[in-house]
């Protein structure tokens, strides 16, 4: 996904309104790219900020008298350019300071809970899978099958590029390598927003 | 007369001797078993004769080697998964399942073989196999297993009500029928059909905390001590198939040792769902999920908790927490704050993780950037308004 398409996706990532396959290519495509980054992170605070604006209050009359302008031809430059340059923005503003305090009472964290939304998952759920999997009594087909399933999936969704270079191979051999120190590595490399 | 019965009784003796030579490992197995074979004798009202069971099974079910033919039914929010699969285990390390394609577990023909030191999966509709060390094999990892399977019992038997149900005939074979009922609301039971003659369970079947089955495994067929060939346990896969390295997870370490390995602050939750112990924590490890993994036990069920640096979420503003569910009957709770991602994932109730999830309180954000001042991003914000017109 390209630069240009992260940007046009930004505002409906943050608003948690991607589906599921957008979602993963804007979070990837986050990882690697500090310019999307540091945008999102700047859109972010600055719907963060409007949603922290009190509404403003807009007089009785102020629809009644607009509609009369609209429909009058005999608008002048003036009030054209006030019209575009100040209502329509001030709208805008008004109905982006609303649009949050509308959502966040069906959907604040401290009313309640959104409904199975589909998300990044599957690697927690496969390492929580694997955590089972040293229980007593835990049954290992059904455990084994969970994990294998999420195995494919995260191939087929790439995330499991680092580790998965798909080469070309004659046979499999058990080896000795576990990736440890890669691992921990690699958990630093990714970690761009807490720098120490 | 006499000579003649005598001679009866001898040849008697020796058939019977020689069948129990014979059967080998069996008798092994069956002598250990505490109870009696006739139900009658069983006393179903005393806990300590089902504990006794079930001991025996955490500690040597694995030593019981077979050939099966086993279907697994999961039931989630989204529909059915079944899968029937043919599983030879050979004790007490070699294991190999083969995953049969079926209309209702949506999946291929799928092989997984298990060695005691690495796991390999082959998967060949998508030509691939998948690698992963297994953690007890890496260098370095003190995990004691024994230990490990005898805090989970003290665990289960403080948690649990553990109960000898019934007997029953199943697959061509006597069970005993044990439950597992939580003695703490919120957790999941079980119940499990355990093999007469050796500690091996036959059956499980899995209830959510609403008392509805998440989940039954039953053995269609069963063979024990099957002649197995090692030559079987090798995985024989076509050329040029991809190798895929799974990210393994490494070794259970103390939580002070984590945060150091992690780098940042881990905020743990003030709330812990009763009977619930930290056992300790791993690094998680995928391309976009670095995860510090805290895992907690009540010894039969788990609680995994992932904390994550979030990926652009660090406006200190606790986001919504998003609750769903998954095939694995598993309930997944989500939710960011103050530069964090956080993930917890168990079968324990949904409410119960919620809880967890309101009683992680974050100081500080790790590593949180310097904000940029207000009229700054004030401007920005009218700048962008206002272009809407040139």
């Amino acid at each position: 996904m390209t630069c240009e398409k992260v940007r046009s996706l930004l505002s409906a990532y943050i608003d948690s309104e991607l589906d599921y396959q957008e979602l993963r290519q804007v979070e990837l495509h986050l990882l690697d790219c500090t310019y999307c980054q540091e945008e999102c992170r700047s859109l972010r605070a600055t719907k963060d900020l409007l949603g922290m604006l009190e509404s403003p209050q807009l007089p009785r009359e102020f629809w009644p008298e607009l509609k009369e302008r609209i429909n009058s031809h005999s608008v002048s430059e003036f009030y054209r350019r006030l019209l575009v340059r100040v209502l329509v923005p001030a709208c805008a503003l008004l109905a982006l300071a609303i649009l949050p305090i509308a959502l966040s009472s069906n959907t604040g964290a401290s009313k309640g809970l959104t409904e199975a939304k589909t998300d990044l998952v599957e690697p927690y759920i496969r390492e929580y899978v694997i955590s089972e999997l040293d229980r007593p009594f835990s049954d290992k087909t059904s455990l084994g099958f969970v994990a294998t399933a999420q195995a494919v999936t995260m191939y087929s969704s790439d995330l499991l590029e680092p580790y998965g270079h798909p080469t070309p191979h004659k046979g499999v051999t058990p080896s000795g390598q576990t990736g440890r120190k890669t691992q921990i590595d690699a958990f630093k490399r990714v970690m761009f927003l807490s720098p120490k | 007369m006499v000579k003649r019965l005598a001679a009866v009784t001898i040849l008697c003796l020796l058939i019977a001797s020689s069948l129990a030579t014979l059967q080998g490992p069996r008798t092994v197995f069956a002598s250990k078993l505490p109870l009696p074979e006739r139900s009658g004798d069983i006393s179903f009202s005393d806990p300590e004769v089902a504990i006794s069971i079930i001991e025996q099974v955490a500690e040597k079910s694995g030593s019981v080697s077979y050939k099966a033919t086993k279907t697994v039914i999961l039931w989630h929010p989204s529909g059915t998964s079944a899968c029937i699969s043919n599983i030879i285990h050979k004790a007490p390390n070699f294991t190999k399942t083969e995953y049969l394609p079926s209309s209702a577990s949506a999946c291929g023909f799928r092989t997984v073989i298990s060695d005691g030191k690495s796991t390999w999966h082959y998967e060949p509709s998508l030509q691939v196999v998948f690698h992963m060390p297994e953690t007890s094999s890496l260098p370095g990892n003190d995990k004691s297993e024994g230990s490990q399977k005898t805090r989970d019992m003290l665990l289960i038997k403080a948690n649990y009500k553990i109960s000898l149900v019934s007997t029953e005939n199943l697959v061509g074979r006597q069970a005993y029928v044990i439950g597992l009922e939580p003695r703490y609301p919120g957790n999941p039971s079980r119940r499990i059909w355990v093999d007469k003659e050796y500690p091996f369970i036959l059956k499980t079947e899995q209830y959510r905390p609403d008392g509805t089955m998440s989940s039954v495994s039953f053995y269609n067929q069963i063979e024990f001590f099957p002649e197995l060939s090692d030559d079987l346990f090798r995985l024989d896969i076509p050329p040029n198939v991809a190798k895929v390295e799974l990210p393994v997870s490494g070794d259970l370490m103390p939580l002070d040792r984590l945060e150091r390995e992690a780098d940042f602050p881990i905020p743990v939750p003030g709330f812990i769902p009763t009977g619930y112990v930290i056992e300790g924590g791993i690094l998680s490890l995928y391309k976009t999920f670095p995860a510090a993994h805290i895992r907690l036990t009540d010894g039969l069920n788990t609680i995994s908790y992932f904390v994550s640096p979030g990926i652009i979420r660090d406006t200190g503003v606790q986001d919504n927490i998003l609750s769903m569910s998954d095939i694995s009957g598993a309930n997944i709770v989500k939710w960011s704050g103050k530069g964090y991602d956080f993930t917890l994932v168990s079968e324990v109730d949904q409410l119960l993780l919620e809880k967890m999830a309101r009683s992680v309180s974050v100081a500080h954000a790790p590593g949180k950037p310097p904000q940029k001042p207000f009229s700054q991003y004030l401007s920005r914000f009218f700048y962008q308004l206002f272009l809407i017109d040139r």
